[in-house]
């Protein structure tokens, strides 16, 4: 029980789980000026019912605490906002070609677009569609004559286009595949297809609108809705691109943010931010947003290859070399530096690490910089780990944030890459949990889905595309699956005193789940939905 | 593009080449860590843009800033001439000029790597960083060879072996620390090699159609004798630069420029980082035994304390 007095809110009539580990369950929760007022039986909590109170009752789903995004990329929701999604399931509804256009064309409604303006798309994958062809500008044509159309692939590294899309890019169709690209052509055609990737993409992506700050701002709102309406109340962006810093204090300042936005400032620019005193590194938030410190981008990602990794893969490296181990993506003098710099100040570091030569190179730098304890620094990924850096981390004090989202969408690809030993070991969250270890687990937006019932589900079951289970000893419980995107990624911001879990005195975030995760069947976890996402107290998402 | 490891010169000779933009619009683009080290009063005074790349890592986020970046310089009204992108010390020169390339306004000019000449081979055998320093080395079509003055010459001898192995078919510019002039030597040769200057014959393993020595020296020269080596200079050294003084006025310090038959001695004011006296001297490869046969009437224009003593 809480302070006496009466709430404005009372969940009750479902299950709730608090991830507090003194009372995992409770009957109902009360809410009073955007703070949790009271946790415990319902009859107790019927005290704090008033007049004015507002009885939720959860009819059977779960309330859980509002779930904190371990990592992801804001910006691209903002981006994206306006952008239809053709990703197919588990990320979205497109299943063949036919759905696409549908789902083309209703966007292409909803945002009452006229000819000559672009409509965009993200999430274009054939290898998980029902289609054994890639799209063409022949099949978008007789749709869109009118609208040049780019659908983003899915690992952004190239599109789709119609025949207006090329028109309006200037591109001509015969240009000759530069070299490091791919041109899809036309059958028993020189002319380009529709798909361009890698480098036959840039001179499109150089001519592609970019968003103004205006529609940035306004993209805000979206972003937050997809955030919310994925149950999130905490949201990131690390790092943020040097340009968009000033538009998140500025949508701060115009109260557009709702929902909690922490950013990390971009590595490279962070000797001078620091300098400058451009930004408020320790600062609470301020409406809505703050800054939660530094982040270094270490290597590149397992699945293009470009991770650093100690031992060689099994496969050739992305241009076709021998015994690749991949490269680091900044030089151990540069780490070193803003590691020790960081720390000097206080500040948060949150590092980038996909394989273990990277995660090699940040242990030493943070012995370098004296070993301190208690810096909550955050490993982003670590995926391809060795058993014995657990233990540093364990050391160190060292906060992981899993990807098991990987077990998924490449656990096949690791398998053939690095053997099953290795890949096995990816996101390792058992092993974390046996010592210990709090962790957080992530969607890597938009490089996975934000759905945090998929990344639960992921981290329970680590079954691949192909059914293969990705390291069947690093499976972990739900209520650990839980902890890691609730009260752990709240310690991993520092902000476990104040959310994370269903406490008296603790913010008023809130999710409430249509079905209760740790009691469904595991392989249903992903198919939970999320009903509603409370932020403050108050409603920020419905479902219809 | 110019790349290579940390500290092993990129900056110095950025710096050098806007010092010598000669009224070419230059845009510069900065991907490294830290402060901006370009000389601000420099691309002031040529007119040079400077845009900082910011973003590590272009796999996570939506697009890249190298392509932004020469996106935008290509659309402002008064476009560059020649942009030059200072890559980061880990970046992977091949895949910086092949971006750059898919611009249709761009064509890559050159793919520079510095190497600092005290530490590139252990550079390249670092657990960390080995593979990414052999491989920018690899994929460079130029190598400037830096801080060539603080490696005694059985290991400069080494490196240039070392330097056949591992880039086998890009020339080897050898520059000293702060060398202002690499970079105007690098203009020489790029320019060169357009006019599809002869390839350079076999001998010193293929390298450079170019071949460059610098003299320094703390005394004096005697102006006769330093006459006559711009005399044996002319049939030899395709471009020729640096500052100097006479024993005969000893407080009169002269930039001296040499370039095909014509050249030049002006009064100069030294800046205190160049040294008294530094004369940069590039030639075709093939005329290297001859080069040297200049350095060493160079050598023998020096006025020596005791020739001094023995004058008064």
């Amino acid at each position: 029980m809480g302070k006496t007095g009466v709430a404005d809110r009372i969940f009750f009539g479902g299950d709730v789980i608090t991830m507090d580990d003194k009372h995992p369950t409770a009957e109902a929760v009360a809410v009073t000026d955007g703070k949790i007022s009271a946790v415990g039986s319902k009859s107790d909590l019927m005290a704090l019912k008033g007049p004015s109170t507002d009885m939720v009752d959860l009819r059977g789903q779960t309330l859980v605490p509002g779930f904190l995004d371990g990592h992801s990329h804001f910006i691209n929701a903002v981006r994206l906002a306006s952008w239809a999604n053709v990703s197919s399931p588990p990320a979205g509804e497109v299943k063949t070609f036919a759905d696409l256009i549908a789902t083309l064309k209703a966007y292409k409604e909803r945002l009452a677009l006229k000819p000559g303006e672009w409509l965009m798309g993200y999430g274009y994958d054939v290898t998980s569609m029902d289609e054994t062809r890639e799209l063409t500008r022949a099949d978008l044509d007789p749709h869109f004559p009118d609208n040049p159309v780019m659908l983003l692939h899915v690992s952004l590294h190239g599109a789709v286009l119609n025949t207006a899309g090329f028109k309006a890019a200037k591109y001509d169709l015969n240009t000759p595949t530069p070299a490091g690209g791919m041109t899809a052509r036309m059958p028993n055609s020189t002319e380009a297809a529709g798909l361009v990737m890698e480098h036959s993409f840039l001179p499109i992506y150089m001519v592609m609108p970019t968003p103004t700050e205006a529609q940035q701002l306004d993209g805000m709102k979206a972003a937050q809705e997809l955030y919310a309406s994925n149950g999130y109340t905490t949201c990131q962006d690390a790092p943020m691109e040097p340009p968009t810093r000033p538009l998140y204090h500025k949508a701060a300042d115009q109260d557009r943010l709702y929902l909690d936005v922490v950013g990390y400032v971009n590595w490279l620019e962070f000797p001078q931010v620091l300098e400058s005193g451009a930004e408020p590194f320790k600062a609470p938030y301020k409406r809505h947003f703050r800054i939660g410190g530094v982040k270094i981008i270490g290597d590149g990602s397992p699945q293009g290859k470009t991770a650093f990794w100690t031992k060689p893969l099994l496969t050739p490296g992305p241009s076709g070399e021998k015994d690749w181990r991949g490269e680091p993506n900044v030089t151990p003098e540069d780490l070193n530096s803003v590691v020790k710099l960081a720390y000097d100040k206080g500040i948060q570091v949150m590092t980038h690490c996909n394989g273990d030569a990277t995660i090699d190179m940040m242990l030493e730098a943070h012995e370098k910089a004296g070993a301190p304890v208690g810096k909550r620094t955050v490993i982003i990924h670590s995926q391809f780990m060795r058993p014995g850096q657990l233990d540093k981390y364990v050391t160190y004090g060292f906060i992981p944030s899993f990807f098991t989202n990987h077990t998924f969408f490449w656990g096949d690809v690791h398998v053939e890459n690095l053997g099953k030993e290795r890949a096995y070991f990816l996101s390792p969250t058992a092993s974390a949990r046996k010592r210990g270890i709090r962790f957080s687990n992530h969607s890597d937006f938009a490089v996975t889905p934000l759905d945090p019932m998929f990344i639960l589900w992921s981290s329970v079951n680590r079954t691949s595309r192909s059914g293969q289970v990705i390291g069947p000893d690093e499976r972990i419980s739900p209520e650990d699956g839980l902890r890691a995107l609730t009260i752990d990624a709240a310690y991993q911001y520092g902000e476990e005193t104040r959310k994370g879990s269903l406490e008296p005195g603790k913010v008023a975030d809130l999710t409430i789940l249509e079905k209760n995760p740790t009691k469904v069947d595991a392989a249903a976890i992903k198919d939970i939905k999320v009903s509603e996402t409370i932020k403050d107290g108050k409603t920020v998402y419905k479902r219809a | 593009m110019i790349g290579g490891y940390l500290g092993a010169g990129k900056t110095t000779l950025l710096n050098a080449l806007l010092r010598n933009a000669d009224g070419v619009r230059y845009a510069v683009l900065v991907n490294d860590f830290g402060s901006v080290n370009v000389d601000a009063e420099l691309i002031a005074s040529t007119g040079a843009q400077t845009i900082e790349l910011t973003n590590g890592c272009t796999c996570c986020t939506i697009g890249g800033d190298l392509i932004l970046a020469l996106k935008d310089l290509v659309a402002r009204d008064w476009a560059p001439e020649r942009i030059v992108i200072e890559a980061s010390g880990v970046a992977d020169p091949q895949s910086v000029a092949r971006q750059a390339a898919c611009h249709p306004a761009l064509s890559v000019q050159a793919r520079i790597i510095v190497a600092d000449a005290e530490s590139i081979v252990e550079r390249a055998e670092d657990k960390y960083v080995g593979g990414l320093v052999r491989r920018q080395i690899a994929a460079a079509d130029t190598i400037v060879l830096s801080k060539v003055d603080l490696v005694d010459t059985g290991q400069l001898a080494r490196l240039r072996g070392w330097m056949a192995q591992a880039a086998p078919n890009a020339p080897l510019i050898e520059s000293a620390w702060g060398d202002e002039f690499a970079a105007e030597l690098m203009l020489v040769h790029h320019s060169a090699t357009d006019l599809h200057a002869p390839a350079p014959e076999t001998g010193r393993h293929g390298h450079s159609a170019f071949t460059a020595m610098t003299f320094y020296s703390a005394e004096p020269l005697d102006r006769t004798r330093f006459l006559n080596a711009v005399e044996a200079m002319l049939p030899v050294v395709a471009r020729a630069k640096g500052t100097l003084y006479f024993a005969d006025a000893p407080q009169a310090r002269c930039l001296f420029q040499l370039a095909g038959e014509r050249w030049s001695l002006e009064p100069f004011a030294p800046s205190e980082r160049v040294p008294r006296t530094r004369i940069v001297t590039i030639a075709l490869a093939q005329r290297e035994g001859q080069l040297e046969e200049v350095l060493r009437m160079l050598r023998r224009a020096e006025v020596r304390r005791e020739e001094l003593d023995a004058r008064d």
